[in-house]
């Protein structure tokens, strides 16, 4: 869109001459620009300049003078994105890392109210010490912004009780491509039959946008009360199909449970690991004994008052036992620290493969991991497809684990080399496929960002992506936010 | 491998089991190392609200070490502690729960304000009773940390103690050969049973409680017992050291500073300066 003319002199889409240094906060050394070049994903792409806002009236200027002068604008966080969604394709960045404040908390309402760029765990934290709850649990809690679970709308282990960052937000403040401020707050009304469902709630069209539609400086947030009390156990099985089983009866349980109001199992999270999973965390396990007999595990939580706690116990015994568990072997996170040190645990996984997979990038390999989910009764069949798929397309050494109670394995194939890095994905795009194919999703937590966009388009009809682009065109005409994110380059 | 063996009475005789070591292993409970510690209106003990009670770190690998010696050798395993009625759930959860047979709490009002050397008398008193082989603790209580009451339950039994262990094996059916860590080395010593060690970090890694531990647990023994059941008055336990006064540490300020300057390089000059200068670092 704009081209080095002269050494530093750049041409803005109406030709006008400027320097990025005419920008408002901008930083261009080098260096500093490229920490904000690489998210997760593998992509990096120095940006022209970082500006670093410290408040609203910032963002609106930045913005009020790129848009008149046509440069791209991509928002960060954290950079924790596994799409791309956080490395600019092009122009500049605006990261919120310096708009962390929580502004509010109202015990009353249970409502906070905080900047975008607060890291997710800190933010948890102040909603703690407030006595009250905030429940959404990405695994890269302590490395991403919750305006970043906002622009993907995020979701963690306890997504499967708790839905996905959605659920909570009542309002945000964006800033709009042209400078403009917008409030969107939420249509809470019981009922509403107003025009068509999925644009009733103008806010959720923000909410997941990837930074394509505005950048978000304030968020407010429905919050809970803290749990009475809570015990989280990883229970072992024979293998990952015994786990999934499991997996299945449990969430059956609590449907059954939660509609009659019996006592039944009432998970919070139901977690996989399997064989591979198991032997990654082992060396790193302490305390925490798996069997050797172990070739898959769950790792679930419940909320119960301590006084509750040893029949909810007894009922997940019987239920391990009825799947063919290892049911003497579950252990139990009975302190705060001893459920921190599992969260950990599971937590070293992606973590560990992110290792793994950084170390093979000077022979062009990387991790290759997938986001699909399918309906849970659909969960085996998906899985079994897929080991095959990882095992005759890349067959190199991979993991799955993850959000099974959701239907949502993460995984992870490691590609140590360039030609291990083509199979790798190549059999993500083949279980992609299949999990549409099964009525499920391709991306169900990380977004879309610049490497999903093609697999966007299999999943939805022409008309309705044409319909986003539409909402895209209308809010950023001149497609300077995010460029890539969601739909081609090319195609805004 | 070699049997422990024992005498135990039985109906008027006595026999010799094989396969039995009797092992105590002495457990306070404290603060979690995590909470936010505030100081009760009394101004000299801890406000226990919102604070998690756990049992403390270094007791649970005397607790570890003494399941490792039963799985190997057989026999059995008690916890003791002396404490508040709140200890009775940190024995079947931390204790019981993990594979401990039974445990008692010895809990009576004079212990409230006792001292390490009135709670290490009724812990003795405690102790006399189950005639142990091996007498377990950690080296100190993270709360207090006098790192008192092990020997002096030694003392008050008249056996030998070894504190600060890192490494137990027994070298025969009547001794332990242990490792203790020193200033730069460590030191190998052989202590002849029965005997009280002390457990330092990394003697082991804590087990988790097993589904099946908890359930179990609550069918265990948990008898709690006051001082006259142990042939204990208040006069036994009055303190020779009283605690005074509570207090926390100062807020320290935040003492970072940003260097300002006009580029990275003065910056860094600048940072360069003061890591020479001020901070007397390089």
């Amino acid at each position: 869109m704009h081209e080095e003319t002269t050494a530093g002199r750049r041409e803005g889409v109406r030709g006008e001459s400027f320097t990025l240094e005419d920008l408002p906060g901008a930083v261009t050394d080098p260096e500093i620009c490229g920490a904000y070049a690489a998210d997760a994903s593998g992509l990096s792409r120095v940006p022209d300049a970082v500006v670093r806002p410290q408040s609203e009236d910032e963002v609106r200027e930045l913005l009020r003078v790129c848009s008149a002068r046509g440069i791209a604008v991509t928002p960060q966080g954290l950079r924790s994105s596994t799409t791309g969604a956080s490395v600019p394709a092009r122009g500049i960045v605006v990261s919120l890392e310096r708009m962390a404040r929580v502004l509010s908390i109202d015990p009353q309402r249970r409502v906070v109210v905080a900047e975008p760029g607060i890291v997710a765990s800190e933010f948890k934290a102040r909603v703690r010490e407030a006595g009250l709850f905030y429940p959404v649990d990405p695994t890269s809690e302590a490395e991403c912004t919750l305006g970043g679970t906002v622009a993907c709308n995020a979701s963690g282990s306890r997504t499967y009780r708790y839905g996905p960052t959605r659920g909570y937000v009542r309002a945000l403040r964006v800033v709009l491509a042209d400078g403009s401020v917008r409030e969107v707050r939420r249509i809470s009304s019981d009922k509403n039959s107003t025009g068509y469902a999925g644009l009733q709630n103008p806010v959720d069209i923000w909410i997941g946008s990837e930074g394509t539609l505005g950048v978000v400086t304030q968020v407010e947030l429905d919050l809970l009360l803290l749990p009475p009390g809570v015990f989280g156990a990883l229970a072992f099985f024979r293998d990952w199909r015994a786990a999934v089983g499991f997996v299945q009866a449990a969430d059956a349980s609590r449907r059954v449970s939660t509609a009659s109001g019996k006592a039944g199992l009432r998970p919070r999270c139901l977690e996989l690991f399997d064989h591979g999973s198991l032997d990654l965390v082992r060396p790193d396990a302490g305390g925490l004994r798996i069997p050797a007999a172990a070739g898959a595990a769950v790792f679930f939580e419940e909320e119960v008052s301590t006084e509750e706690s040893l029949s909810a116990m007894e009922r997940w015994y019987a239920a391990i036992e009825e799947a063919e568990g290892l049911a003497d072997d579950t252990v139990v996170a009975q302190s705060e620290a001893e459920q921190a040190e599992l969260k950990r645990l599971r937590h070293a996984l992606p973590a560990g493969m992110n290792e793994r997979g950084a170390r093979a990038v000077s022979n062009g390999g990387r991790k290759v991991s997938t986001d699909f989910a399918v309906p849970l009764d659909k969960l085996p069949q998906m899985m079994e497809e897929a080991y095959t798929i990882v095992r005759e397309i890349f067959g190199g050494f991979h993991v799955a684990y993850g959000h099974a109670g959701n239907g949502h394995p993460h995984f992870n194939l490691l590609a140590e080399d360039a030609a291990g890095l083509t199979k790798a994905r190549e059999a993500a795009r083949r279980m992609a496929e299949r999990a549409l194919d099964l009525g499920g999703t391709m991306a169900a937590e990380h977004g879309i960002g610049k490497v999903k966009s093609a697999l966007y388009r299999r999943l939805y009809p022409v008309w309705l992506v044409e319909a986003s682009l539409g909402i895209k065109r209308a809010l950023d005409p001149q497609g300077i936010l995010s460029p890539g994110n969601i739909f081609g380059e090319d195609e805004i | 491998m070699f049997c422990f063996c024992r005498r135990v009475w039985r109906a008027g005789r006595a026999y010799v089991e094989e396969g039995l070591l009797k092992i105590v292993v002495l457990v306070k409970l404290v603060p979690s190392s995590e909470a936010r510690i505030r100081i009760a209106a009394d101004g000299r003990s801890i406000d226990p609200a919102d604070v998690e009670l756990l049992a403390s770190a270094y007791d649970e690998y005397a607790v570890e070490a003494a399941l490792q010696l039963k799985e190997k050798f057989g026999g059995e395993v008690v916890a003791i502690s002396a404490g508040p009625d709140k200890a009775a759930e940190m024995l079947r959860k931390s204790c019981l729960a993990l594979g401990v047979d039974r445990a008692v709490l010895v809990r009576d009002p004079a212990l409230d304000r006792t001292d390490t050397l009135g709670t290490a008398r009724a812990l003795a008193a405690a102790c006399r009773r189950e005639t142990p082989d091996l007498i377990l603790c950690g080296k100190l209580a993270i709360d207090q940390e006098n790192a008192a009451v092990g020997p002096q339950v030694a003392a008050l039994l008249d056996l030998p103690h070894v504190s600060v262990v890192s490494n137990l094996e027994p070298s025969s059916e009547s001794a332990f050969v242990v490792h203790r860590e020193i200033e730069g080395g460590m030191e190998e010593i052989e202590v002849s049973l029965p005997a009280v060690l002390t457990a330092n970090k990394g003697m082991n890694e804590p087990r988790y409680a097993s589904l099946k531990g908890i359930m179990t647990a609550k069918k265990k023994p948990l008898d709690t017992v006051d001082l006259a059941a142990l042939g204990l008055d208040a006069q036994a336990v009055a303190p020779k050291a009283i605690l005074v006064s509570l207090k926390t540490p100062p807020v320290r300020a935040d003492q970072g500073i940003i260097i300002q300057g006009e580029s990275a390089a003065a910056k860094v000059a600048e940072l360069v300066r003061l890591l020479f200068e001020e901070a007397k670092a390089l």
